[in-house]
């Protein structure tokens, strides 16, 4: 070989983090939802009864809003909706809002929740699929390009990490 | 002669790898930009190794131009 190359798909933003959700704070805020203290003790709510949101923010190298959708919904969403620059949806026990500033930087998280069981193997869950669809979408962008150049493929690979090789011939 | 052959290598964290295989001197560079073209990715890391500095050969085949209108 003469050159190795190393490359970050444009579905991913700038660099590969060991996870591509990572959490950048702790619970952001709490927002009490429901009757105040003071009506609920004049209703003799029990605490219970006054349930209390949390937040909390997530980085993400997530950019492409099609590839996310579908790890979203893959994973089992419900209600997902979607603007230019968002995308929102209900996933197990917890609310996901995931928004960008601009088409080309990468989508913030925020994920409000009641419990926060299970709330890390929802994110890491989330980054493994997105990477693995993101994978798979370059596999199918490669592979269709090569045809069109007509060149062809003398080997294809699955290596026990999952990796994909193809060795394609230039002649 | 050597066969000459790009090796793609796509790594579950969704990153691209690209390694020239029997591709001597200079030309190897033409296959970045194929590269980045063929898998719509930013390069964030290359290494040349001692067949980039041998002499090219003469009889090499010209790759195939990749236009820079590819649509997906």
């Amino acid at each position: 070989m003469s050159v190795t190359v190393t490359a970050v798909p444009f579905l991913l933003f700038s660099t590969i983090v060991p996870a591509c959700i990572t959490m950048v704070a702790g619970v952001v805020d709490a927002v009490q939802t429901g009757n105040n203290i003071d009506q609920s003790e004049k209703l003799h709510l029990s605490e219970e009864a006054i349930k209390k949101i949390f937040n909390r923010k997530f980085e993400t190298v997530i950019v492409d809003k099609d590839t996310l959708i579908k790890t979203l919904v893959e994973h089992g969403a419900n209600n997902v909706s979607e603007t230019e620059n968002s995308v929102s949806c209900d996933l197990e026990a917890f609310h996901l809002n995931f928004v960008k500033d601009n088409q080309e930087a990468p989508y913030g998280l925020v994920i409000s929740y009641n419990e926060e069981k299970g709330l890390d193997e929802l994110v890491e869950n989330i980054s493994s699929e997105y990477t693995t669809n993101a994978q798979e979408a370059s596999y199918n962008k490669i592979k269709e390009r090569l045809e069109a150049q007509k060149l062809t493929i003398e080997s294809e690979e699955v290596l026990d990490d999952d990796s994909i090789v193809l060795t394609v011939n230039l002649e | 002669m050597a066969k000459k052959q790009l090796k793609i290598t796509l790594l579950p964290n969704g990153e691209v790898k690209m390694q020239t295989l029997g591709i001597k001197g200079k030309k190897c560079l033409n296959f970045i930009e194929m590269f980045k073209l063929l898998a719509d990715v930013r390069i964030k890391k290359q290494e040349f190794t001692n067949e980039y500095y041998e002499q090219e050969e003469e009889n090499y085949i010209e790759n195939k131009n990749i236009q820079n209108n590819i649509s997906y």
